[in-house]
């Protein structure tokens, strides 16, 4: 009976997913290829890297955790010309989508549970697994779990995926939940649909990476609130099991409107950033903030994020408006081998990524990849970021713009619209508006455009399209669109 | 599927089978029965399809000189064979091919006036030249002037050899073989292609060459260029910040005061005609200190490393180099030095970091894009730079490269380098130059720099040709190219032609023609010569082409010449061209209106089922069996939806070299049992499938790598998925040959089995939905519930998680054997199993070992050691369990055996008065 259902689910996945193309490529490797180069790992002939996880050691080795349940131990991965080493610290774990390390033991989150591996008797192997936590439900290949990397306070934060798109058949499939270092277990919110990274924002504040279907017109990154509900209701059977959370939320209407279902449902925490379906990846995955200081160009502390189908790398800002995180999503590389899984900062400022292609369609066409963006140098004329004003948005860039081009409010062309917020999987853009920018103000730098807006509308993607923008020297944008997701506004 | 799947992989290895087969051949055999029983054989139960793949593999050879749609080949069109044909004489012809040999297809042997001596087929004989394609493996054309002819002796044998049908593995290969031929040649009367090969090898006009050299000399940095200034980007010098940090100084002064005598046909103008030797000597010296001084980095040179150096010599005669540069002997002497791009003397010049670098990217320091690059790692570009140094350097003051800085000299050359114009060429904006000389349009073609007069003017290193070339290009005055000159003068001006032949002009040289290199020759020429360029346009959709051109994306990881690169914008111009000058009408596609059922068809015409393109295409990198033929998942990217259809009619029509089959000769698909037969919706629904690209369904008959995980001298181990056992399982193999699946989440031993451990595809491929399959079929499995339970309340026996156990992990011991860990109520428990080899039955066995902790001592647990429809005591002590295994207690509790409703359990009873005890179990076979 078990197994009947799963192959039904099997084909109508594939046969979804079939029904749509991958989309057309930005047009812009080219172009990026300029200031950040893709620099590639060489894996060892024979190696299924399926790299699920990465983790950079105090000693500056890298750690990698794999679908195949490996954590390879690579030396050199970081050299400008990389030749690396790699050896298997452990092995015959179950798909590995979180590895942390701190005091001489990993901590990693793997489908089964969140484990705590050493090597005890130093021989370059591990030997001790302790399962810090089990607790979770497992009977369905689809129920992924992807841990974050230790907090401050030491714990790991799990987003359990449903047990299909729409059930939750087992506990707390759905949940994302807190382990501690002594194995302590804490519901933290409910409505999870199927995610595919997590971590903190650049603020610290620990959000994941949801991907589109039932409930979630396109993909997103979503705050983790404690008692929050993340979108999807098919996990409130769980909350008789944390009491701590009070009683499950109102059930959100279907064929609804996120914006709609905030007023009646007060714990649905609305999307923070979202990713347009197509034009900004299918299924977006690992993400992690640039700490680098600067040595990865100028999007310190913004935060880059894969998408595996597209074999992509984006960025994202965000920010608290009025109590409520949103922010938004922006182009960034293209062109990778493989569907990116996670990505990782080295220590010399560079961003690694990984993945596979298995089991859904992806545009890089290889079995797996390490692959790493080195920044040229050179900055790129860039939308370094958007941020919500009262009156409008207020757009930062890379370089100085050229101001007599960016002060005429004809140089932008916005749009929003949102997603239909269902049970049935995905979303059309819909409820299309056109606001018009009423006055742009180049700041003396020209750094930064003070745009009014006339037309903001709550709830909605601001989609921007900068096409016409020059710099002072008069090139035009790497990437000429950015997205924001304007679930406030702010209050002057 | 299988079955096909394997007789082409036999088919591939018959040379080395067949001799062992019989006495008699094959083909003695078959010439043994009546033709028209082979005829109606074929008919009856011949594979076209099976055919079509075994028509152009290397063993069977058919390809190697028969096509559909080709004349110029050592054997006759299939498709036109220009006499009546049966198919009984086909069988004849290819049973007995001397016996009738084909109208302009003998062989013949012409002997020079020097001796030389030629064996192939004439296809082409003039009043004044005889070509001869020969019979060599390369099927090399020649061209023989008829004065140089001796002697002409026609063969009274056919090329085709006798015995050829031996390579096939049997009888029935030669039906599907026959079965095809019979389909190519069905009607002998195709109508002939509308275009013909050309044999290329030619090159652009004389006045085209001119414009071509105005641009490579940049003679637009002194003379505004007015002539065709759009023909091609100019070719700047080389960024001198970079060379006065990676260039042998000494080498550059010797250079700068005699440029063309330390460099043959060097682009740069000796500008001191006119001085004494030590003039020019002391000039080039302050010159070199001004460029040296514009670097941070000094010059250095590295040892050479040997084993580098080979790999490198290897790296250059095959990545590309040799198709400008000249490929060189065992001693490193050039071989083609009069028609390669000229090197110098590299030893003098770099030190093994410089070169390398160069190598890497070539534009940084040559903007031009004369010089491509050959997407070389770091490590590759180091193999080429020590072997290019390898032979080191002889000019003694060359020779450590050391040199002292003095900034007065340094400033001294500055001024020489405003004086002389430097910055004309090695400026940073060459659009900026003063043009002082006048335009190009109002040049007196006999004077100046094209004069071999010294006078005040820069001196180029021209011969006589080149001299002519640029006089001619200057008298085209103004004109306007066509599109197709256009491209014609690219393709020279970057020496595309050098490797890819479009109509007349270009294609690999004869000489040349040894380095172009496969990593699979099933494949043929095509798999190691570049593309044609003949209609590329029509071919290649923009965006692929430009990702080509500038991207660096490739499709054929099988030609081991790479496709260079040559700076973002220099051919961007080609793509628009191209796609202009080759562009088709659109062909009259298929109609229909379910495209589901269309892709749906498409996948099963892919697969083994169907056409069986899967047999030689490549599917998302994954090799076929037969060869790498280009991948199927980045045709419709790559392709014009009218292109794919005119090559599916007719390959060989629109690609000279391939070997692809030609599934609809005629205009009659071999298939006609898919869509009615008829081809265009056949090909359309090939379409529709390809157009998913990626995403596109795996088709039936891809190969696919079966992986096992087995133990050898360590155990291993895999948490996942096993059939029965939910998704906490965690499998064991251990080194000697036994293997178990632990469930952590009901904590039990779940499954348990002798040899091999297990092949883990159902979780390790697709999505993981499978579960891991143990590699033996007697597997025992165990009832669920866990195996430590209370014995005073009912055994658990659903597949939940039991509510008082808590898995807690496991630790390894030396063998990688882990030592489970878990809790029931207040016991610790350690669960702990080792391989050994039964001493008595030398049978592998398995020792389990529990040992309980508690704080609590009243305890009444049992542990459940097996179960099984069956279980009976032995003699010996041990409990049969079903039929082959058996369980002894090696500690000192007593076992009961414990009816349930399916069967037996065999129960210990454990005494917890103690805080710890241990029970230790042997499951043997």
């Amino acid at each position: 009976m078990q197994l009947r259902f799963v192959t039904l689910i099997i084909v109508s996945l594939a046969g979804n997913l079939r029904a749509e193309t991958l989309g057309e490529y930005w047009g812009t490797a080219e172009e990026e290829a300029k200031y950040y180069r893709i620099v590639e790992v060489p894996i060892p002939e024979g190696m299924a890297l399926e790299a699920g996880s990465f983790e950079v050691l105090p000693d500056n080795r890298l750690a990698i955790g794999t679908r195949r349940g490996n954590i390879y131990m690579v030396n050199g991965a970081f050299d400008e010309n990389p030749r690396p080493t790699f050896s298997r610290w452990a092995s015959g774990l179950d798909e590995l989508f979180g590895l942390s390390y701190r005091d001489g033991a990993f901590y990693v989150t793997q489908q089964t549970e969140v484990t705590r591996i050493t090597d005890t008797d130093q021989d370059g192997r591990a030997d001790q697994f302790e399962t810090l936590s089990d607790v979770w439900g497992f009977r369905h290949y689809h129920e992924f779990a992807f841990g974050s990397k230790l907090d401050k306070d030491g714990n790991i934060w799990v987003a359990l995926c449903l047990s299909e798109s729409y059930r939750s058949k087992v506990p707390f499939r759905g949940w994302c939940l807190k382990v501690t270092p002594d194995g302590k277990t804490i519901p933290v919110c409910s409505g999870i649909r199927s995610p595919c990274g997590i971590g903190p924002n650049e603020h610290g504040v620990m959000f994941y990476a949801e991907s589109q279907g039932p409930w979630n017109g396109s993909c997103s990154l979503k705050v983790l609130q404690p008692g929050g509900f993340m979108g999807h209701p098919v996990s409130f059977n769980w909350y008789p099991h944390a009491k701590e959370l009070g009683p499950a939320p109102v059930v959100p209407n279907t064929r609804s409107r996120l914006e709609v279902e905030r007023g009646r449902v007060k714990e649905l925490v609305p999307y923070a950033v979202v990713f347009p379906y197509k034009k900004m990846g299918r299924s977006i995955s690992g993400f992690m903030v640039d700490k680098t200081g600067g040595k990865f160009g100028p999007f310190k502390n913004q935060i880059f994020i894969g998408d595996f189908s597209l074999s992509v790398v984006m960025r994202a800002t965000t920010e608290k408006i009025n109590g409520v995180w949103q922010g938004a999503c922006y182009p960034f590389r293209e062109g990778l081998a493989t569907g990116l899984l996670a990505c990782e900062f080295t220590p010399q400022g560079d961003l690694l990524v990984g993945g596979t292609n298995r089991g859904w369609p992806v545009r890089g066409p290889r079995p797996y990849a390490l692959q790493r963006l080195d920044w040229t140098g050179k900055v790129p004329f860039e939308i370094k970021q958007i941020n919500a004003m009262p009156d409008g948005f207020r757009v930062t860039f890379t370089k100085p713009v050229d101001p007599e081009v960016a002060s005429r409010t004809q140089s932008y062309s916005l749009s929003t619209y949102t997603h239909i917020y269902q049970q049935g999987y995905g979303s059309p853009e819909v409820d299309h508006t056109a606001p018009r920018v009423v006055q742009a103000d180049v700041s003396a730098d020209g750094l930064q455009v003070r745009l009014q807006i006339d037309g903001l509308v709550q709830g909605h993607v601001h989609d921007f399209d900068l096409e016409s923008i020059r710099s002072a020297e008069g090139a035009s944008l790497v990437h000429s669109n950015a997205y924001y997701t304007l679930n406030e506004i702010p209050v002057p | 599927m299988q079955d096909l799947l394997k007789i082409m992989l036999v088919a591939l290895s018959v040379a080395a089978v067949h001799p062992l087969a019989s006495a008699q051949s094959l083909s003695q055999k078959l010439r043994a029965e009546p033709a028209t029983a082979l005829v109606n054989a074929a008919l009856a139960s011949g594979n076209a399809v099976r055919g079509a793949i075994l028509f152009p593999l290397q063993k069977s050879g058919c390809a190697n000189c028969h096509a559909a749609g080709n004349s110029t080949l050592l054997g006759p069109d299939l498709t036109r064979l220009g006499h009546p044909v049966t198919n009984e004489s086909l069988v004849e012809e290819i049973l007995e091919p001397s016996k009738v040999i084909a109208k302009g297809f003998e062989t013949a042997t012409i002997v020079t006036t020097s001796g030389k001596s030629i064996t192939g087929r004439i296809v082409k004989r003039s009043a004044s030249e005889i070509v001869v394609r020969d019979t060599s493996p390369e099927r090399r054309l020649t061209t023989l002037e008829t004065a140089d002819v001796e002697e002409i002796a026609e063969n009274k044998v056919s090329a085709m050899p006798d015995n050829l049908i031996d390579q096939l593995k049997d009888r029935q290969h030669f039906l599907d073989l026959l079965r095809y031929v019979m389909e190519i040649s069905a009607d002998g009367t195709t109508q002939a292609p509308a275009e013909t090969y050309s044999r290329g090898g030619g090159t652009i006009r004389q006045e085209l060459q001119g414009l071509v050299l105005l641009k490579q000399f940049n003679c637009a940095g002194c003379h505004r260029d007015d002539v065709s200034p759009n023909s091609v980007p100019v070719n700047p010098g080389p960024n001198l910040t970079w060379s006065g940090g990676h260039v042998n100084p000494h080498y550059m002064q010797k250079f700068i005061a005699d440029p063309a005598q330390v460099k043959p046909q060097t682009g740069m103008p000796d500008l001191m005609a006119g001085l004494s030797d030590e003039q020019r000597h002391s000039l080039a010296l302050e010159l070199t200190h001004y460029i040296v001084s514009l670097s941070e980095q000094s010059f250095r040179k590295q040892p050479v490393d040997d084993e580098a150096a080979v790999r490198g010599r290897e790296l250059f005669h095959s990545v590309g180099c040799v198709a400008c540069h000249s490929p060189r002997d065992d001693a490193g002497q050039e071989m083609l030095s009069k028609s390669s791009a000229p090197l110098g003397t590299l030893e003098d010049k770099y030190g093994i970091d410089g070169l390398s670098e160069f190598l890497k990217n070539p534009h940084e320091v040559r903007s031009g894009g004369r010089m491509p690059s050959l997407s070389l790692t770091h490590w590759e570009a180091l193999d080429i730079a020590h072997y290019l140094l390898s032979r080191g350097s002889e000019d003694q003051s060359a020779a450590d490269g050391s040199f002292v800085r003095d900034p007065e000299v340094a400033e001294k050359g500055r001024l020489h380098f405003r004086r002389f114009g430097c910055a004309t060429c090695h400026g940073k904006n060459q659009n900026h130059t003063a043009a002082t000389a006048p335009p190009m349009s109002s040049l007196r073609i006999d004077q100046g720099c094209l004069s071999e007069d010294v006078g005040p003017w820069p001196r180029f290193d021209l011969n006589i040709q080149q001299r002519q070339a640029i006089r001619a290009g200057l008298s085209g005055r103004t004109r306007v190219l066509s599109d197709e000159e256009h491209i014609s003068v690219m393709l020279t001006a970057f020496r595309c032609a050098n490797c890819h032949q479009r109509d007349e002009l270009g294609g690999v040289s004869p000489e040349r023609n040894p380095h172009f290199q496969t990593t699979n020759p099933n494949l043929g020429p095509q798999g190691r010569i570049p593309p044609t360029l003949t209609g590329v346009g029509g071919k290649l959709n923009p965006t692929w082409m430009r990702q080509v051109l500038l991207g660096g994306r490739l499709t054929r990881p099988y030609v081991r010449t790479r496709m260079p690169q040559y700076g973002t914008e220099s051919l961007a111009a080609l793509v628009d061209l191209f796609q202009t000058v080759d562009a088709v009408p659109e062909e009259k596609y298929a109609q229909f209106k379910d495209q589901k059922a269309m892709r749906t068809t498409g996948h099963e015409m892919v697969g083994t089922g169907g056409l069986n393109c899967i047999a030689c295409h490549t599917f998302q990198l994954k090799q076929a069996a037969n060869m790498p033929a280009v991948d199927l998942t980045e045709m419709s990217e790559r392709l014009h939806k009218s292109w794919f259809y005119r090559y599916m009619r007719n390959p060989q029509q629109l690609s000279m070299n391939t070997i692809m089959p030609s599934y609809w000769p005629g205009g009659r698909s071999i298939r006609r049992d898919i869509l009615d037969g008829d081809p265009d919706r056949q090909i359309e629904a090939l379409w529709q499938y390809l157009l998913d690209g990626r995403q596109a369904r795996q088709p039936r008959g891809l190969i696919i790598e079966p992986i096992e995980l087995l133990a050898t001298d360590e155990a291993v181990m895999l948490r996942r998925s096993y059939p029965g056992v939910g998704k906490r399982g965690i499998g064991v193999g251990y080194p000697q040959q036994v293997n178990i699946v632990f469930d952590a989440e009901q904590l039990r031993l779940a499954m348990i089995w002798q040899g091999k451990f297990a092949d883990p595809g159902g979780v390790w491929r697709s999505q993981g939905h499978g579960t891991v399959r143990p590699l033996s079929r007697n597997v025992i499995r165990f009832a669920p519930g866990p195996d430590l339970d209370d014995a005073n309340s009912p055994w658990i026996v659903d597949e939940g998680r039991p509510p008082q156990h808590r898995f807690k992990g496991y630790s390894l011991d030396k063998q990688r054997r882990p030592i489970f860990s878990y809790e029931f109520d207040d016991f610790t428990v350690t669960d702990y199993f080792v391989d050994a080899v039964d001493p008595k039955s030398q049978q592998s066995l398995l020792r389990r070992t529990l040992t309980l902790q508690s704080k609590q001592t009243d305890g009444h647990v049992t542990f459940r050691a097996a179960d099984s429809e069956e279980i009976t005591r032995g003699d010996d002590g041990t409990f049969r369990i079903g039929q082959t295994l058996k369980v002894r207690i090696a500690s000192d509790q007593a076992g009961q055996v414990v009816d349930t409703e399916s069967g037996h359990q065999l129960h210990v009873p454990l005494d917890t008065t103690e805080t710890s005890s241990t029970l230790v179990l042997e499951y043997l076979w």
